[in-house]
């Protein structure tokens, strides 16, 4: 057993030298880690660029206002904000020497922006939590008095994701909604990935090695599972590499990490989430789905590889699968035929946790997320049975001849 | 050993790729010989179970390969028709890799790697990519990874292909040096691969096995059959040219003439002995040539 075990390490080992080792694979990954990061580079300052004139201003102001909600805190931003607000939009435009930026406008924006808002946000994000939590009770308690049992336990799910939920603290989160609207990353790796698995079953064909494949002891069912092994360790590790670059770029760009212990839905855009964790724990969350739909993808590059004849066909038909996956999942909407086989919707994590929506699944209310992640590991596991199918309906002789008896 | 075919037949599309062969190969070197289509490779697939037989069974040592699942696999070596292997892999890479596929415990790779390498003369080249190599160097490749498992048959699907005169004939010595205490079956349309290290000679044409038997012995059952003539006309008589004719060479203003024929085909003719390109003629006709 422990030689079989070896055996399949040393296989899934030649498998990734024979599929990924490569210089080219090498120079394509460096230079898709370095674009990542450019982009990441870009995408940060276009979110601060308006205000990264004034890094004084705004540290000075972070460093009072972050931290704790607290009366004097609100007080003393209304001191400076509240004058402004109430004089817009007849706010001067002219340079003066005594305004926190350029002008009193700008220092309406300023505040507004960076201060106003995400406070005034998260100080009222408990009282809007109390209201859904009261609503969906009452809700549920009609629906009950009516026999809706679905809708009576949705709401019920729905109060006691709410109930609780209150934002303790602010605390700078630009560079989160960076990242989390950030999906450039998950399309280098889909490319990468797609680049490195199209020629994975194809190759052995080209090389004529599947006839050697097919007279060895391991080169049928082992080989296959080697295979699959090494896609999904080679996809797992491009994904976690590129989506750590983002998560640590963004860092090291913003220079704040106190928000990664705030609540979720301390990012507006997931004001009504089903996740109740922290914003460190989401984006791990994020990260491993978005890893899922990478590997779903893999499995169909996989199945292409496994049915067409040439390397080059392999790439062009997986990449039109791809365009059509994006497409979908981009124009498609809520809803479109396929969408629970579409990997693209794991590929765009947030959408799926922006709303608690519900699935009716055979009279149960089912979080639309995970019947999402649900649908397309299912299409993923019926993927690569066609793969082992494929692969096994072909050593037609030998393995099914001693299965079934031919007489002469 | 001993590999027995019986009555073994394939169809594709309603037509017999292969039909009813049956043959029994003892320790030796086996020429396969046919023309493309013939069903040589057909034959091949169907004993190392890429294809299923429509009917007929194979035994080795009177056991049915059926009944002995995978540790066949163990028995042959296999050399496919123009491999290309991994181009990114060193020899001795893929050497390693395919000790792997077969199987071969982790202790005995490196031994029988070194061993092999050297002795198909890549010692040297064990560190060089395999897409590096030369076509002679690549069949070289090809069969030490067959003998890897040291198997008690050899399979060499048309080797020789792509070869140059000198590494087709350092390719042929190669076989013989391997062929002791197995079965080597060596498919081919080129019949000097096989004329002068075959000790049997199957001729396959349009599925069927016309005739299996010595060089010798099939060379002799042409005594009487093969022509030679000397003409001093620079052109084929008109009345020959309905004789197969084996072989036309040149000289001067005449020509030297073979012809394959039952009855003389000319007053001046001489009987002489046939080779087995001769043999190989006469039974697959005007499609050999």
């Amino acid at each position: 057993m422990k030689e079989r075990i070896i055996s399949f390490c040393r296989l899934t080992l030649y498998e990734l030298r024979k599929a990924f080792g490569t210089v080219w694979m090498a120079v394509f990954l460096a230079v898709l880690l370095l674009a990542n990061g450019w982009r990441l580079y870009d995408s940060y300052h276009q979110e601060v660029a308006k205000w990264e004139d004034y890094p004084q201003v705004y540290q000075e102001c972070y460093a009072y206002l972050s931290g704790s909600i607290t009366t004097d805190k609100i007080n003393s931003l209304m001191s400076v904000y509240g004058p402004l607000q109430e004089r817009f939009p007849n706010l001067s435009r002219e340079y003066d020497p005594n305004a926190y930026t350029y002008s009193e406008e700008d220092d309406y924006f300023f505040f507004w922006e960076l201060f106003y808002e995400p406070i005034y946000y998260d100080y009222l994000y408990q009282n809007h939590a109390v209201q859904i939590t009261t609503q969906a009770r009452e809700l549920a308690a009609l629906y009950q008095e009516l026999g809706n049992s679905y809708d009576a336990a949705r709401n019920e799910i729905l109060a006691q994701d709410f109930a609780g939920r209150w934002v303790p603290s602010f605390g700078d989160t630009r560079h989160y909604e960076v990242l989390l609207n950030y999906d450039f990353s998950s399309m280098l790796v889909l490319v990468l990935c797609l680049f490195a698995l199209c020629g994975v079953f194809v190759t052995e064909k080209e090389t004529g090695m599947y006839m050697l494949h097919r007279t060895t002891r391991l080169g049928g069912p082992a080989t296959v599972g080697a295979k699959f092994a090494a896609s999904a360790f080679f996809s797992i590790a491009v994904s976690v590499l590129f989506f750590t670059q983002d998560f640590l770029t963004l860092h090291l760009l913003g220079q704040r990490w106190e928000a990664l212990s705030d609540p979720v839905y301390v990012l507006w855009q997931l004001e009504y989430t089903p996740l109740r964790m922290s914003l460190g724990m989401a984006f791990l969350t994020l990260g491993a789905v978005k890893t899922l739909g990478v590997l779903c993808c893999c499995c169909f590059f996989l199945l292409v590889s496994c049915l067409v004849k040439r390397v080059l066909s392999s790439f062009m038909v997986s990449m039109a699968l791809l365009f059509g996956a994006v497409a979908a999942q981009n124009l498609g909407g809520v809803g479109y035929p396929g969408k629970w086989c579409n990997p693209m919707e794991l590929v765009i994590a947030r959408e799926l946790f922006t709303q608690d929506d519900f699935v009716n699944l055979f009279g149960h209310p089912v979080r639309y997320f995970l019947t999402m992640i649900l649908g397309v590991i299912l299409t993923a596991a019926v993927v690569c049975l066609v793969i082992l199918y494929r692969n096994r309906s072909t050593r037609a002789g030998l393995l099914e001849g001693r299965r079934r008896h031919v007489s002469v | 050993m001993e590999v027995r075919f019986e009555g073994l037949s394939k169809k594709y599309r309603g037509k017999y790729a292969l039909k009813n062969f049956s043959a029994t190969l003892e320790n030796g070197v086996y020429g396969l010989l046919g023309t493309n289509g013939a069903g040589k490779t057909t034959l091949l697939n169907l004993f190392m179970g890429i294809l299923k037989p429509d009917g007929g069974e194979i035994y080795i040592d009177n056991e049915n390969i059926r009944s002995l699942g995978t540790d066949f696999l163990s028995r042959i070596g296999y050399l496919p028709q123009y491999p290309q292997f991994y181009r990114d892999f060193t020899v001795a890479e893929f050497m390693d890799y395919m000790c792997v596929l077969k199987d071969i415990p982790r202790q005995y790779t490196k031994p029988r790697i070194r061993g092999l390498l050297h002795r198909v003369n890549l010692d040297e080249a064990a560190g060089k990519k395999v897409g590096a190599l030369s076509g002679g160097m690549r069949q070289r490749l090809g069969i030490a990874q067959a003998m890897l498992s040291n198997p008690g048959i050899l399979i060499l699907d048309e080797p020789t292909a792509g070869l140059d005169p000198r590494e087709r004939i350092r390719f042929r010595n190669l076989i013989s040096s391997f062929a002791e205490d197995r079965i080597v079956i060596l498919a081919t349309h080129i019949v000097p691969d096989i004329e002068f290290i075959a000790s049997q000679i199957l001729l396959l044409h349009e599925g069927v096995l016309l005739k299996q038997g010595s060089p010798k012995a099939l060379t002799d059952e042409l005594t009487g059959k093969v022509w030679a003539l000397e003409l001093d006309t620079p052109d084929v008589p008109r009345d020959l040219i309905h004789h197969t004719i084996s072989n036309m060479a040149r000289e001067g203003e005449g020509i030297r003439l073979r012809i394959l024929s039952d009855t003389k085909p000319h007053p001046e003719a001489q009987a002489v002995t046939a080779n087995l390109e001769e043999v190989f003629l006469y039974h697959c006709g005007e499609e050999a040539m």
